[in-house]
């Protein structure tokens, strides 16, 4: 080494011969060893820096999220004509596309307890179903209301059943909200037993539980999934049980328990509480740290913050009705932002195309999302 | 809270002298992404945030007795550069930085001090233009609705200038996320 060690030391106390300056000085310019901030690395910083430099208590502070969505407002407008216009085939692929609109209807049938089966979509706003225990009535929001007749106390079990790009929504008769996701059911008793209340889910629900008591006591409320139970003391959460099990909680208290839907509620150990803004699933609990991700469906839109693409490409199936593979040179690909579940299936490629570069093809019926080479 | 007058750099410093917090402020708005840049391609990111923050700091403790002769631009890059190398001498790291400047030393010949110092303060001006206070309002706008014509309005930029720089950051953007990406659909 030719230099002197003290060198960057003299330079910063301001000691360096004029030489030793404009040598320092020209390396450092070029001296970058870091790559760029990303703009997210970029806005977090500003924002902690923010709130060092400026320790007001008002002071306005840029949030990275909205920021980033803002950004990928701008990524659509400019790039999406380039894109498409030089994508050809892909586009002819995307016109076939056309017919996946997205559902208008909600592809649901109520099933009584005869057995007799009632195609949701039939029935309009105000139209009310009527039994000899109970009034079903189709509310202007789309979601079924429990209304019972006096004195009947005998236990009957409707359910509620979605199809592909199907969701419904019920007011159970403890006042209970209920949504339900596509390819999803739920059996669930029109007046509950007095001390317990009891309702069985397959596929993915949200659940808004009306607080009940009954002589002080609260009365519990539990979801039967196939392995898995919940016990809900008056709560907001969303259970998917579509695949392993997942249990998202919005607000309240809940606890798990695993064990077969046959399995009594008095051999059910409820070991796993829930607190809000937790999940749990396979078996793990984790803190979320947007829990809002969990009822996109509910909410009608595609979360996609840091979303896998085949992820996505799942929820995109069952809520269009077709049959979606992702290359895996792209499954790994994270998304940001939202995306509206009006959109049709083409305007939603549309979107995703526009930033993975990706092909289409399309053929008996399967969509296959392939990586340019 | 649109600067719907401009304020010069020259006249905030005058106003920093005179204690004017909200002066202090919008200079750090102006500078504090391009700055933040600046540091974290040449330290650990966390170190350049609390480079930029003393920086900062330093300037409004020092208001009273603060005499700059030049740009503010230039005064807070360099002041940022010779912290900047400073951490970079008492780091443990030190060796490191040594071995490159020691490499470069070889094939230095050495450059005169006024071309060095244009050089540098025209890194800065691109720099500055990228991220400039622009970068974030722009950003901010068009998350609200507003279309280019009339955030360009709002700014008092023309729309081309709202394209442009749409279109840079969008370029950026692309180069840095291959693989997280953006999508927003309302």
């Amino acid at each position: 080494m030719n230099l002197d060690k003290t060198i960057l030391q003299r330079y910063a106390q301001g000691n360096c011969t004029p030489e030793e300056q404009g040598l320092v000085e020209s390396w450092f310019d070029g001296y970058k060893p870091h790559e760029e901030l990303s703009p997210q690395e970029l806005l977090s910083l500003l924002d902690s820096l923010d709130k060092k430099v400026r320790q007001e208590p008002k002071v306005r502070r840029w949030n990275w999220k909205p920021m980033l969505a803002a950004a990928s407002i701008l990524l659509l407008g400019a790039f999406a004509f380039y894109f498409f216009s030089q994508q050809q085939s892909s586009e002819e692929v995307l016109n076939q596309l056309a017919k996946y609109e997205a559902p208008t209807s909600s592809n649901a049938i109520l099933v009584l307890e005869n057995q007799q089966e009632y195609n949701l979509d039939s029935l309009k706003q105000g139209d009310t179903l009527q039994t000899t225990q109970y009034l079903i009535t189709k509310l202007p929001g789309g979601e079924l209301k429990y209304v019972l007749r006096e004195g009947e106390t005998q236990v009957v079990y409707n359910t509620v059943r979605t199809k592909q790009g199907g969701t419904a929504s019920l007011v159970l008769s403890d006042g209970t909200k209920v949504w339900l996701n596509v390819n999803s059911e739920i059996t669930y008793p029109v007046q509950f037993a007095a001390d317990s209340r009891e309702i069985a889910l397959k596929g993915e629900g949200y659940f808004e539980v009306e607080q009940q008591r009954r002589n002080g006591a609260r009365v519990p409320f539990y979801v039967r999934g196939e392995q898995e139970t919940i016990s809900v003391l008056g709560t907001k959460f969303n259970a998917n049980y579509a695949k392993q099990g997942e249990t998202a909680l919005l607000e309240g208290k809940v606890a798990i328990a695993r064990g077969s839907r046959e399995q009594a509620l008095e051999a059910l150990d409820f070991k796993v509480q829930l607190a809000p803004n937790q999940v749990y699933a396979s078996g793990k609990l984790q803190v979320s740290e947007d829990i809002t991700q969990y009822i996109d469906w509910k909410e009608g839109y595609f979360y996609l913050n840091e979303q896998r693409l085949d992820r996505i490409a799942e929820k995109l199936s069952s809520w269009y009705g077709v049959d979606i593979e992702v290359d895996p040179a792209i499954q790994g690909s994270l998304l940001f932002g939202r995306i509206s579940r009006q959109k049709s299936l083409k305007e939603v490629l549309e979107v995703i195309s526009a930033v993975i570069p990706m092909e289409f093809e399309f053929q008996e019926e399967k969509l296959a999302l392939k990586k340019i080479i | 809270m649109a600067d719907a007058v401009h304020i010069t750099d020259d006249a905030l410093v005058a106003l920093i002298h005179q204690d004017q917090l909200q002066a202090f402020h919008t200079l750090y708005e102006r500078y504090k992404a391009a700055m933040l840049v600046f540091a974290a391609q040449r330290v650990d990111k966390v170190i350049a945030e609390d480079l930029v923050q003393d920086v900062f700091l330093g300037i409004w403790k020092n208001r009273n007795q603060l005499t700059i002769a030049e740009e503010i631009s230039g005064y807070l890059f360099k002041a940022l550069r010779s912290r900047i190398i400073d951490h970079m001498s008492r780091d443990s790291h030190a060796k490191k930085y040594l071995d490159s400047l020691d490499a470069f030393s070889y094939q230095f010949t050495s450059a005169d001090a006024k071309i060095r110092e244009e050089h540098f303060m025209q890194k800065l001006e691109e720099l500055l233009t990228r991220y400039g206070p622009q970068y974030q309002k722009i950003l901010k706008m068009r998350m609200e609705g507003y279309s280019n014509q009339e955030i360009a309005d709002a700014l008092g930029l023309s729309e081309k200038t709202i394209r442009n720089q749409t279109w840079s950051l969008m370029k950026f953007l692309r180069s840095k996320l291959s693989n997280a990406l953006l999508i927003l659909f309302f």
